[in-house]
């Protein structure tokens, strides 16, 4: 008897594991749940159960794992380094009276050291990612939070890219509790809000990423290194360039992408971002800081590819005559170094087609403070 | 405040459901809180705006009493005219102010002659165009011995305000909720709760996922129509026509559902409209509660078909106008309003001179084809953006090599599926989905989804108008 039972259980789950195998139970199993008819008050507690419950779900995975350091939980590394954190932190540290540098990722090659040593003044450069009107203006807010005073003296490295209305602020500097704060609210949206750290989508992937990360030991791929000064280290592309390894052409190609990307639909210069420049630099004005403005410099192969783009020499030249008549009007110093013939740039010293090395950089300085100190403005 | 909102979903829906059914017993309660909830609803991003949406409901109602009372017709027929003028009054300085004194500047301008006039910055209130309508109905109808005032400002604020229809319609008649009104369910009905599950999601997917997919596409190549070739150009034009259609009858949906959560009945507001085989049999699909709206009382009572052939063709010029007016400030609505006007003129015409019946692939074609063309001028901006979009499809300004050579194949695709759905799905309306365990996890799953996409905002079209 016991062994007819054996068998027949044997014979039962060795049918359910061929229906397995050969799909067909899982079919069974779709079939009873598409036939099997529930009540209309089952379906609508169930809908109802089952959305705010995979809500709550969604909400607890991204509380706790905060891929963007919006809570502060800090159980799981964040997805991306949060420059601009590092650098709001920085200048937090930094003594009152520091100097700033601001800018994009262009301007973080420009060495604090080397700007106190020509000018006697303490730097710290708080340039980052994809900087715009609206990072310096809420990193200048932070450091008058922070010190209680604006910085003696600021240089502000412009990227004509920086003004184009379709480069949405960026995601970093919105989820910066640090920051955003300082934010006008036509720019602070609602995109900041915790409710979208909790349940957008974007962050529910960031926090499925640190997850995988953080199982397969990982660390994030963007991550960059920054020294205490600000400046940052390329690491694995400046040890290529020193054994000779490093794949220039790549680098460039990707920038003319991007750029030639970014100014295709480029059709004028964003005026809320203007506004808030200009702004930023009023601020400081009146407060009696010593500013200087330069346009970022760009290899010389990536000019030429975009002059071909209407765009380019367009919105170059709309900035330059809107940042000389600011310079005009607030004393401002202003020198437009697009071109490394202005500041007779090394074309060899970029790690790509937008990004100038120390010693561009050491020539930006000196250009600057070179026609700073004999009064001389250079166009 | 927006449907697709984590506010709406999160706090606002749940809380207004919770009172709704918690208050059973006590009706008045109930609508009370409806109301505060709507005029909470809608004074969400601008609280300036309840105040014209409680004027226009206090005239309304008690213009409507009056109306209902009076003695005489002439008595009735002034009291109407208040109503009239209060709510075109209204619509007439938020919507079209600045839109005429511009208008009338740069004809100035254009013959020398006359005085600039100084152009105030107004805004406009969302959602005055529907409620306006909405309380004008309910003068007309009273007027017309259609219905009997609501049995309280309560009951007649409750129709106004309620929050599902309030900002972008349906355009509902009060004979059409008044029973609902008077009666409020105590129980809660599952099977209508259950329907509005289903219309709520399909109307979130469609505006979620397929319209804001659809736009994201869609308006950068629309934000330089310069650049427009014959391939973007008519990606672009069949992208909008998609896109607007998912758009608003998505915005509709979710009204309707949000309608049944609380046990009333909306009309629908679209019945597949790009399957249309003519010109009028469109005008029956889309934007229904709009065009029965301007049928019944400015078509109708300028003589509607009972005229001669002129006037009919002078009736449907002026309503097709004045509903293209309605739908934006600006000539080129005016423009689209003319032009499907011309069109339903033409197949009056045709109707008369033809009995042939088309057949059904070739007549949807052809209509299809002629309401492409109409959003063309609807979506541009001015004119000059219509000439330059038209010389794109026309192929006068260069024919790319293929399409999958400059659109990524996820917008092939969107496109795609969403015209799909447009011609071969049936609609919310028709479709009865079974309350199986797969549909309820299939529906959650879509709704779970369009929530996440809220990170990115995305207001209804609609609400421009």
């Amino acid at each position: 008897m016991r062994l007819q039972v054996q068998n027949k259980l044997k014979m039962f789950f060795e049918c359910q594991t061929i229906e397995l195998l050969c799909g067909r139970g899982i079919m069974r199993f779709i079939d009873a749940l598409c036939k099997k008819s529930i009540s209309s008050k089952s379906y609508c507690i169930a809908c109802a159960f089952m959305f705010y419950g995979s809500l709550l779900a969604i909400g607890l995975l991204n509380f706790v794992v905060d891929p963007l350091s919006y809570f502060g939980t800090k159980l799981f590394a964040p997805s991306i380094q949060l420059t601009r954190n590092v650098k709001a932190d920085g200048i937090a540290k930094a003594p009152p009276g520091t100097s700033l540098i601001l800018g994009s990722s262009r301007v973080l090659k420009i060495e604090p050291n080397y700007l106190s040593e020509v000018t006697g003044d303490h730097f710290y450069n708080a340039g980052v990612n994809y900087g715009k009107p609206e990072d310096f203006y809420a990193l200048l807010n932070h450091y008058q939070s922070i010190h209680q005073s604006l910085p003696r003296k600021v240089i502000i490295g412009l990227d004509v890219v920086a003004f184009n209305a379709s480069l949405q602020v960026e995601n970093e500097l919105l989820s910066s509790r640090t920051l955003a704060r300082y934010l006008p609210t036509h720019i602070a949206t609602s995109s900041n809000s915790p409710f979208n750290h909790l349940f957008g989508l974007q962050k529910t992937r960031l926090s499925l990423a640190c997850i995988k990360r953080a199982i397969t030991g990982r660390a994030p791929i963007d991550i960059q290194n920054f020294r205490d000064d600000g400046v940052i280290v390329y690491q694995s592309r400046e040890s290529q360039r020193k054994t000779s390894t490093y794949d220039f052409s790549s680098a460039l190609q990707s920038s003319i992408d991007e750029y030639e990307h970014h100014f295709r639909d480029y059709e004028r210069i964003c005026p809320n971002r203007w506004n808030l420049f200009v702004e930023s630099i009023e601020m400081l004005r009146s407060n009696g800081c010593d500013v200087v403005v330069f346009l970022t410099p760009d290899h010389p192969d990536l000019r030429s590819r975009l002059s071909c783009c209407p765009n380019y020499n367009s919105r170059s030249s709309d900035l330059h005559d809107m940042v000389t008549k600011l310079s005009s009007d607030t004393g401002v110093k202003y020198f437009n170094l697009q071109s490394i013939d202005h500041f007779g740039g090394d074309v060899t010293e970029f790690i790509d087609g937008i990004h100038p090395l120390e010693q561009n950089t050491r020539r930006l300085v000196r250009k600057m403070l070179k026609s700073e100190e004999d009064d001389d403005v250079i166009q | 405040m927006l449907f697709n909102s984590y506010a709406f979903i999160l706090i606002f829906l749940p809380l207004i459901l919770l009172a709704w059914y918690g208050l059973g017993r006590w009706a008045n309660i109930r609508l009370l809180f409806l109301v505060v909830g709507s005029f909470v609803f809608y004074g969400w991003a601008k609280w300036e705006f309840t105040i014209l949406l409680a004027v226009s409901t206090l005239i309304d109602y008690y213009v409507g009493l009056r109306i209902y009372t009076a003695n005489s017709k002439r008595i009735r027929a002034s009291w109407l005219m208040i109503s009239l003028t209060t709510n075109l009054g209204l619509l007439g300085y938020f919507k079209y102010c600045g839109f005429l004194l511009t208008s009338y500047n740069s004809l100035v301008e254009f013959l020398h002659t006359g005085y600039m006039i100084y152009v105030p910055d107004i805004v406009l209130p969302v959602g005055i165009s529907f409620y306006t309508f909405q309380t004008l109905s309910y003068s007309i109808d009273i007027f017309r011995g259609q219905v009997a005032p609501a049995k309280s400002l309560l009951h007649f604020a409750a129709y106004v305000s309620m929050f599902p229809q309030l900002i972008a319609g349906p355009i509902v008649r009060y004979q059409d909720i008044e029973s609902q009104l008077n009666s409020l369910s105590r129980q809660i009905d599952w099977d209508v709760l259950q329907k509005g599950v289903w219309f709520f999601a399909i109307g979130m997917s469609q505006k979620i996922l397929i319209a804001d997919s659809l736009a994201a596409q869609i308006t950068p190549l629309l934000s330089s129509p310069e650049s427009l070739q014959f391939i973007t150009g008519w990606y672009s034009l069949l992208g909008y026509t998609a896109q607007l259609y998912f758009d608003f009858a998505g915005y509709s949906n979710m009204a309707i559902g949000l309608g049944y959560f609380l046990g009333f009945h909306f009309p629908p507001n679209f019945n597949s409209p790009y399957k249309a085989t003519s010109i009028q049999d469109f005008w029956r699909r889309w934007h229904i509660t709009l065009s029965t709206f301007l049928r019944d009382y400015l078509y109708i009572p300028l003589g509607g078909n009972r005229t001669s052939k002129l006037i009919v063709i002078r009736n449907l010029f002026i309503v097709m106008a004045l509903g293209g007016l309605w739908h934006g400030a600006g000539w080129n609505f005016v423009l689209w309003g003319v032009y499907h006007g011309l069109l339903l003129a033409m197949y009056s015409i045709y109707q008369c001179q033809n009995k042939i019946r088309l057949p059904r692939i070739f007549a949807v074609s052809v209509t299809f084809f002629f309401v492409m063309l109409g959003w063309l001028l609807f979506r541009s901006t001015d004119l000059s953006m219509a000439l330059q979009w038209l010389v794109a499809i026309m192929g006068l300004n260069q024919i790319e090599s293929s399409a999958l050579s400059v659109l990524p194949t996820f917008a092939v695709s969107i496109l795609a599926l969403a015209l799909a759905i447009c011609f071969l799905l049936p609609n919310a309306n028709e479709c009865k989905p079974n309350q199986s365990v797969a549909t309820t996890i299939v529906l959650v799953a879509l709704l779970v989804i369009c929530v996440m996409r809220f990170d990115v905002e995305s207001p209804f079209l609609y609400f421009q108008f």
